[in-house]
């Protein structure tokens, strides 16, 4: 229980009659000071008894959605109480810190019993609902609650806070995607496969049994075999290898259909991921590089090094889909170019000028860091999703600084190499060709560029090698259901093309797509036929 | 009587409804002391009423009645209008009869006290003992209500829609 400015202002005028009473050597006042305390602690009494008797009388709920939300999209938080008592009360809810209102800037949703005006009467239970409708744009658990209680002392004289136990919890889920069709026509996989060399020789899991020739190691001898057998056999293992693993992520402009967080671009994100991790779980050498319209925008040469994997999936979660300019400005060339040539000279200097890189170019990270406030060493150029990263951060700014620099930065995206034509078959040419032994090369795409895609592939299979193909049709990714017979026949020409690639020995293709829009596609055709 | 929410507003800023007829009581009784000191004493009293709770009124009437020497009937009138000013808004606290069951009780404890003490001691003391029992009794029972009510949870539930 607290006082209120009014409790404090009734206690002040005690002690100044009491203080009159003996400068003024005056009872009157003193007895005026005693009927005031008295008057005082019998409202403190009184409330205190209406307390006890309303402390079970207020009633609260906190309501959440009972599902999960998608971050961005809107939640309705509501906080309902009732009480059947006759002391003003309010109730009031923190909103997470991740959490902001639609409406407007509030950082607590209140609600106050009784509307004004209302005279309640005892016994009479008064109800109240308040609604607010937040964004969350950040995903997690968020714990809404518990709401704190405030009773009032009708006088005005004394508040009391309570703290109800009421809470929700709301769940909210990130922009991955949450049903995911990955197969071949109407076969379905569902996870990705582990690779083996397909011969026998040295390693750990055995594979079988054959009988002992000359010349073979006594150590493979399976001497429990042989006394089962009562003859000479050695076990033989399947033979391990560490592959190269090369993903081409081709995140051209064609890559952005459908609604965010559902692209193609986003699945094939996601299954890029999941190949960095299978990777990572056998230890086999990965390499990277991202294809824009214009060139190649990540390059991450094989490696199986600690850091490698992070890396690789951080370039990979960072991509976004590229802009497409006309042909004459790509090949424009060099003088157009952000990552080439700068449009005005730079200058030396600290943090907050255009500075020259290592590789030729001209590097704004170290503005931009300054700009972002993330105290990172200067030159991150090797990094170009960082660097496009920082970009949509600045042009979001409104600064001298800010503005000054966004026309230099119209295109965030850098290209360490650019190619007018054909940039992934190029870059597959380019790369591949440094490269020896086996290579397990993993082409993620929309498939948007048929030939350039069948080349690259032919390109890939080359020595031995073997191709996975995975293919995100952004016609599985357009959101409604209403055109299905066309995006049927635009499907039934995509497999077609995926058995053509497929019937090259050593290639592998699997079609990527939002679950629902592909079964939904897939049993169109069913019905049809 | 109960409360209503807009009461409340408006107490807090003055104009209490319940506390005007002590107030009028109080300023006749300024009034009658004399003209003109009375008549301004009774004008400052009422336009006190406009912006002030009752505690401050009571306060400002008791000044009043001190500064300008009234006589004893009409002192008798001023003292009985502060006392409606004080317990006529007891009316709205949730249960009238025992705030005001309470506040007698008090009052007579407290003055009978103070007047024995300013009687066989001085108006120092009586002074100085009736604040120190105020205050005492006033943390007293704020700590009771923290330990035994306030710690404790209103009854709840958690719904999820759907």
């Amino acid at each position: 229980m607290d006082l209120t400015r009014r409790g404090w202002a009734a206690t002040a005028c005690v002690v100044a009659l009491a203080v009159g009473a003996s400068l003024l050597a005056s009872p009157l006042l003193l007895a005026a000071g005693a009927g005031l305390a008295a008057w005082f602690l019998g409202s403190q009494l009184s409330f205190v008894a209406a307390l006890r008797r309303e402390r079970n009388a207020v009633t609260a709920s906190v309501t959440g959605p009972a599902v999960s939300t998608g971050v961005g999209e809107t939640i309705e938080l509501s906080l309902t109480a009732s009480s059947d008592g006759p002391l003003p009360s309010e109730l009031s809810i923190d909103i997470p810190a991740a959490a902001r209102p639609v409406d407007d800037d509030s950082t607590r949703l209140t609600l106050h019993l009784g509307a004004a005006g209302d005279e309640t009467l005892a016994g009479d239970s008064v109800t109240a609902e308040t609604t607010i409708s937040l964004e969350c744009p950040v995903a997690g658990r968020y714990r809404i609650g518990p709401p704190q209680v405030t009773l009032s002392d009708p006088q005005g004289l004394f508040v009391a806070e309570f703290e109800a136990s009421a809470t929700t919890e709301i769940h909210v889920r990130s922009r991955e995607p949450d049903t995911t069709h990955l197969g071949q026509g109407d076969d379905r996989i569902a996870v990705f496969g582990e690779h083996n060399t397909g011969r026998r020789g040295p390693g750990t899991e055995p594979a079988e049994l054959r009988p002992y020739n000359p010349g073979d190691d006594f150590s493979q001898i399976d001497w429990n075999a042989t006394a089962r057998l009562r003859d000479a056999y050695v076990t033989e293992s399947d033979a391990e290898t560490d592959r190269r693993t090369v993903l081409f992520v081709d995140h051209r402009s064609t890559a952005e259909e459908g609604p965010p967080g559902s692209t193609p671009l986003a699945y094939l994100r996601y299954a890029g991921l999941a190949l960095v991790e299978s990777a990572r779980n056998l230890g086999d050498p990965l390499g990277c590089y991202a294809i824009g319209d214009e060139g190649v925008t990540v390059e991450h040469p094989p490696s199986n090094s600690p850091g490698q994997y992070d890396t690789v999936a951080e370039s990979i979660q960072s991509l976004r889909p590229t802009e497409k300019h006309s042909t004459e400005d790509a090949r424009g060339s060099p003088a157009t170019s952000r990552s080439q040539e700068p449009a005005s000279p730079p200058s030396e200097g600290p943090s907050g000028s255009i500075s020259e890189s290592t590789d030729g170019g001209y590097s704004t990270d170290s503005a931009v860091n300054a700009t972002a406030g993330i105290g990172r060493p200067a030159n991150i150029s090797s990094d170009p999703a960082r660097a496009a990263e920082f970009a949509g951060r600045l042009s979001t700014e409104d600064s001298p600084f800010a503005n000054h620099l966004n026309p230099l930065l119209d295109d965030a995206t850098p290209y360490l190499h650019r190619v007018a034509d054909e940039p992934l078959f190029q870059a597959a040419r380019t790369y591949l060709e440094r490269l020896q032994g086996s290579v397990w090369s993993v082409i993620l795409t929309d498939g948007e560029h048929p030939g350039e895609l069948r080349e690259t592939v032919k390109l890939a299979r080359r020595g031995n090698n073997t191709v996975l193909v995975v293919l995100a049709s952004p016609t599985l990714f357009r959101p409604g259901l209403t055109d299905l017979d066309e995006r049927r026949q635009t499907y039934e020409e995509l497999v077609e093309f995926a058995n053509s690639l497929t019937a090259m020995d050593r290639v592998t293709v699997r079609e990527l797509a939002p679950g629902d829009i592909a079964e939904a596609v897939l049993s169109a055709g069913g019905e049809q036929t | 009587m109960n409360y209503a929410p807009d009461q409340a507003t408006t107490i807090a800023a003055g104009r209490d409804r319940l506390a005007l007829p002590g107030v009028v009581v109080t300023a006749i009784g300024l009034a009658l002391a004399g003209f003109p000191n009375g008549a301004v004493a009774a004008l400052l009293l009422a336009l006190t009423w406009l912006v002030a709770s009752p505690s401050t009124i009571v306060t400002l009437g008791a000044f009043l009645v001190v500064g300008t020497g009234a006589s004893m009937l009409t002192s008798a009138l001023a003292v009985a209008g502060m006392a409606l000013t004080l317990l006529l808004p007891l009316a709205r606290s949730s249960i009238p009869t025992a705030a005001l069951a309470a506040t007698s009780v008090l009052a007579l404890a407290l003055l009978g006290s103070t007047a024995w003490l300013a009687a066989t001691q001085s108006l120092w003391i009586a002074s100085g003992a009736l604040v120190l029992v105020a205050t005492f009794i006033g943390y007293g029972i704020h700590r009771y209500v923290v330990v035994t009510i306030e710690r404790q949870s209103v009854s709840t539930e958690v719904k999820t829609r759907g």
